[in-house]
């Protein structure tokens, strides 16, 4: 169990900018993902503090000690990687060994450990298969058992889901909630899986270009997204970019490529001044007869997917996501119907992108 | 449906065909050596009497030896030096590495002719006489690019991760060596090491020019015979040879496995 600090953690390739100046905490037992698309740095910031790179500028520090000139078989880290690099000639108990016997401790100790985590990680009955003889989940268990073992201070989880079908992977989440509390071990997660992010993290960096967009609960994160690429990015969002022209009692009036709207929402912003509104699909709401929405639209599509509905609405042009929970079975409108959408003042929330006007 | 069997019987026949060329010459020779005419002619009469002959030969006995001996150190020194060079390779800049390998394969598309002249003239003009370090120098040139290949591609097909992981998991790079790297690219040395060897053994080029006074390989050896006067000796010792090779094959196809597959580019 560790604290993490980062501070101003920058890394080059070459000419290439990678990393620009990383601020981090992660906090003792906490699991912390770092969540971006490709080439947004969350690996590179990963094997860094691993210590397979090294850094073109700042410091890492495990509990305050700064291991930036610490070599990687000194820093006490376990690894779980993409591929889960498990030593193909070594059968399960020897992988999960190995690092012990690096660490010079006794035999019988190395056992009883290896036999204990073989148990948490519910393996018994594999220990003498070769990693090959296993299927991709418990490969997954291994990997993480080898890392787990050594007792490191920090755990790093490289993508290791990512190859796993989806419905071993939900259980795998659950399963790693469940062992990596067991050992309240200090974990940092990478991932570009928002859902899995949302689902197995007590804090979420999101992060793009080398930059950390926004660092949060995954509530937080979620529901108050900073920017538009943070709300896009975790879920789906509609987007009304424009002038504010006014307000009214339960939000502003803004003037739109696409037209005019009266949004609820509780973040207003100086009339006159350009802003970018964000409103989640699940948060619309097609209104009934004689219920005043925020805006008219044609149904243009509807997507059935079983447990909800996703309606494309366009609005003077702009398309509009609209998801409703199927209650009554059915969709509740057809293509080429018009209807009113509404939402709640809590649910539209104004980023901080600029805009210009 | 009839046009698709006469294309796979036209296929089968080809197929056989090509077989046929690559394996009845040598069969031709092994059937000769137990015959007991003395021109290789017909008609057939089993006999031993060559292999008589060679317990007898001395010399012929003498240069398999020699060649054995060479190709050993050879496919050891190859495996040894293509283990260490692409270990290596990935830590040198990126222009220094693509040279590297272009020096490493540059043996390939020189002729063995030309290498082992230049050799020799190289000796000469330091005014030195054939020895047999020299000779094995030039029979490492040419038979290492082919350790370098069969080990290269098991290589590029490691993760590298593997190497990672164990640094993380407090492995030091010589432990990592030891336990990691070694054992998963232990096949394809072997069998790196094996094609060289080969290769050692059957070259005549690089032999003939760089060959001391008084010492032979088996190729010279049958070059010479087939000039003076030649015997189903010959047939005999490489009906030999042929077994031993095949013998080999076999022995490191079910100790390694996979070594042999990756020495035939296989899968891994």
């Amino acid at each position: 169990m560790a604290v993490v600090s980062i501070h101003g953690l920058t890394k080059y390739y070459g000419d290439n900018l990678v990393l620009d100046h990383i601020d981090l905490e992660v906090g003792n037992g906490t699991l912390v993902s770092l969540l971006g698309p490709s080439g947004c740095g969350k690996t590179t910031t990963l094997r860094l503090i691993a210590g397979f790179e090294q850094a073109s500028g700042g410091d890492i520090f495990i509990d305050e000690q700064r291991i930036n000139d610490v070599g990687v078989n000194k820093r006490n880290i376990g690894m779980v990687f993409q591929s889960y690099a498990l030593f193909p000639h070594m059968s399960v108990e020897k992988n999960i060994a190995y690092g012990l016997e690096q660490r010079k401790i006794p035999r019988e100790e190395i056992d009883r450990r290896v036999k204990d985590i073989v148990r948490l990680v519910k393996l018994e009955g594999f220990e003498k298969r070769k990693p090959k003889q296993l299927s991709g989940g418990q490969q997954q268990r291994v990997a993480l058992a080898r890392a787990l073992v050594i007792k490191p201070s920090i755990l790093l989880l490289d993508e290791c889901l990512s190859a796993l079908d989806k419905k071993l992977r939900v259980e795998m989440q659950v399963e790693l909630r469940r062992i990596l509390e067991s050992q309240g071990i200090t974990t940092l997660f990478v991932t570009h899986d928002q859902e899995e992010a949302m689902t197995i993290s007590d804090l979420i960096v999101v992060m793009r270009a080398g930059i950390i967009e926004q660092i949060g609960a995954p509530y937080e994160v979620y529901e108050h997204p900073r920017n538009r690429f943070v709300a896009g990015f975790l879920g789906k969002a509609n987007f009304f970019e424009g002038k504010v022209s006014g307000t009214w009692e339960n939000g502003v009036i803004l003037d739109t490529a696409a037209g005019t709207i009266k949004t609820a929402t509780r973040e207003t912003a100086e009339v006159g001044k350009g802003a970018v509104y964000a409103v989640r699909p699940e948060k619309m709401r097609i209104q009934g007869e004689g219920q005043e929405g925020c805006l008219q639209g044609q149904v243009q599509f509807v997507t059935y997917a079983g447990n909800i509905s996703t309606y494309t609405v366009d609005w003077n042009g702009q398309q509009l996501l609209v998801e409703e929970q199927n209650l009554n079975g059915a969709a509740r409108v057809q293509p080429g119907e018009t209807v009113s959408i509404g939402w709640e003042e809590g649910s539209c929330h104004r980023m901080e992108d600029p805009v210009e006007v | 449906m009839k046009k698709g069997r006469l294309s796979s019987v036209l296929c089968g026949v080809y197929v056989v065909c090509s077989m046929l060329y690559l394996y009845v010459p040598l069969l031709v020779l092994i059937v000769m050596g137990f015959n007991h005419s003395k021109y290789n002619s017909l008609p057939f009469e089993f006999s031993l009497r060559w292999y008589e002959a060679l317990a007898e030969n001395r010399a012929l006995i003498q240069s398999c030896v020699n060649s054995l001996y060479l190709a050993a150190v050879t496919g050891v020194a190859c495996a040894v030096l293509a283990t260490m060079m692409l270990l290596g390779n990935p830590y040198l800049p990126r222009r220094l590495k693509n040279l590297a390998e272009f020096l490493m394969n540059m043996p390939l598309s020189i002729p063995w002719l030309v290498l082992g002249l230049s050799l020799l003239l190289m000796l000469r003009s330091v005014d030195m006489s054939k020895n047999l370090p020299f000779l094995l120098l030039g029979h490492i040139v040419v038979s290492f690019p082919y350790s370098a290949l069969v080990l290269r591609s098991r290589m590029q097909s490691m993760d590298p991760a593997l190497e990672e992981a164990s640094a993380s998991l407090g492995a030091t790079a010589m432990t990592t060596f030891r336990r990691v790297t070694l054992p998963v690219i232990a096949p394809a040395v072997v069998a790196g090491g094996f094609l060289s060897f080969m290769i050692s053994f059957g070259n005549f080029a690089i032999s003939y020019f760089l060959i001391p006074v008084g010492m032979t390989t088996l190729p010279i050896e049958v070059n010479t015979s087939i000039k003076f006067g030649f015997t189903p000796e010959i047939n005999a010792i490489s009906t030999i040879v042929v077994g031993i090779t095949v013998l080999c094959l076999a022995l490191a196809g079910t100790i390694l496995g996979s070594g042999i597959k990756s020495l035939f580019g296989g899968r891994k």
